[in-house]
């Protein structure tokens, strides 16, 4: 939430390189092989990212009306994992154990009986619910070669940071002091005495 | 040094530019020149966080009222913590923009921007970017201005003496 409503609590990034020339279906086809697959109950997968279309984060069709509003493009990076909680697992992971050791409870559980058992529980249980879901906004300002991830997780943004390059083969800087500097049109003379800073002392007694 | 290094090595800055900010906004009361000749009102609002740099267990959360005209918070100063994170408010024009920001990310958070009026949804949105576009490009210029000063080794040395003379006048 926070590119069309809702709350507005965000990291920025420059995005560094020229959108190709008439950008658009080669952008919707790079998205659409970046964009965001199911997890399956059956699959070993645990977790899964990619892009989906930010109003529609059920889908996985893109069209420029959904993902380009003029100089924006507009993306949901969607994040799903399986959730089970520990208690309702080793309840149900106990209970099918003991039914695999009718008749044999002197006999202690190989190690690949138990992984055997693990997977077929998980598995059960992941048919009876649904993963969990993330959508974080990304507003990108193409003109500006500026855009907004609406999350300060820092996990998140690595990760999302690499799939943005790796969709789009442009670099993602973060703000930050030096890099609001560069964009600032600080010389390079001004950079490179910025990089020469000593951190100033406000306090009678300094604590670092 | 690579791009990455250098962030890193000038994540400071953040928290002095947040300083500075206080300082100036208390001295010139509220209000800035940006480098266009325009002019910004800035005040600090009613979270601040200030932090030792080398023990984060030492934090001092301030909130309710205006915290950065507190006793408490000049002497968090005076024991040499720096501006981890502050809500601020600007206001141009009669607009008002008001935010969280992180000092050593630069992060935004809880930003609150001038009403949309536009009804149609794609209108609302492209209102609400450029809303949001203008809050940040105000941010980046009091950010140049700070740079400005910062990068001048005499004014910066002067700069500091008076903060700390500041900072001792609220004791």
């Amino acid at each position: 939430m926070g590119a069309f409503e809702g709350g507005l609590s965000f990291r920025t990034y420059f995005v560094e390189g020229e959108p190709p020339n008439d950008f658009h279906e080669d952008y919707l086809a790079r998205i659409a092989k970046n964009c965001f697959v199911p997890l399956h109950a059956d699959g070993e997968e645990e977790r899964r990212v990619g892009w989906v279309p930010l109003q529609e984060p059920l889908e996985s069709e893109f069209s420029r009306g959904l993902v380009f509003y003029n100089q924006y493009l507009v993306l949901g990076y969607r994040v799903d994992k399986w959730s089970i909680p520990a208690a309702i697992f080793k309840a149900h992971y106990g209970r099918a154990m003991r039914q695999r050791l009718v008749g044999r409870e002197n006999v202690k559980p190989s190690r690949r009986e138990r992984d055997e058992v693990k997977a077929e529980v998980l598995g059960e249980l992941k048919r009876q619910i649904l993963p969990t879901m993330k959508v974080v906004d990304m507003v990108w300002n193409m003109a500006e070669h500026t855009l907004r991830f609406w999350t300060h997780a820092g996990a998140l943004c690595e990760e999302f940071s690499e799939l943005f390059e790796e969709t789009f083969s442009l670099r993602l800087v973060p703000d930050a002091s030096y890099t609001s500097a560069m964009r600032l049109g600080l010389d390079e003379a001004a950079l490179a005495a910025l990089l020469e800073l000593d951190p100033s002392r406000f306090g009678d007694t300094a604590v670092a | 040094m690579d791009l990455f290094d250098c962030i890193e090595s000038t994540r400071f800055l953040g928290e002095e530019w947040l300083i500075w900010l206080w300082y100036r906004s208390e001295r010139e009361e509220g209000l800035f020149t940006l480098s266009d000749g325009s002019q910004v009102e800035f005040h600090f609002d009613n979270q601040l966080t200030l932090e030792a740099q080398l023990a984060e267990a030492e934090r001092s959360r301030l909130s309710g009222g205006a915290p950065s005209f507190s006793t408490e918070a000049k002497e968090a100063l005076r024991s040499g913590k720096m501006v981890s994170q502050a809500k601020v408010r600007l206001v141009r024009d009669g607009r008002e923009w008001v935010m969280s920001i992180v000092g050593r990310s630069l992060a935004i958070s809880g930003m609150k921007i001038p009403a949309v009026l536009t009804r149609e949804e794609d209108e609302k949105f492209f209102e609400r970017q450029a809303l949001l576009e203008e809050g940040d490009a105000l941010l980046r210029g009091l950010f140049e201005a700070f740079l400005q000063v910062r990068l001048d080794l005499s004014a910066w040395n002067e700069e500091v003496d008076a903060i700390r003379r500041w900072t001792r006048a609220g004791h």
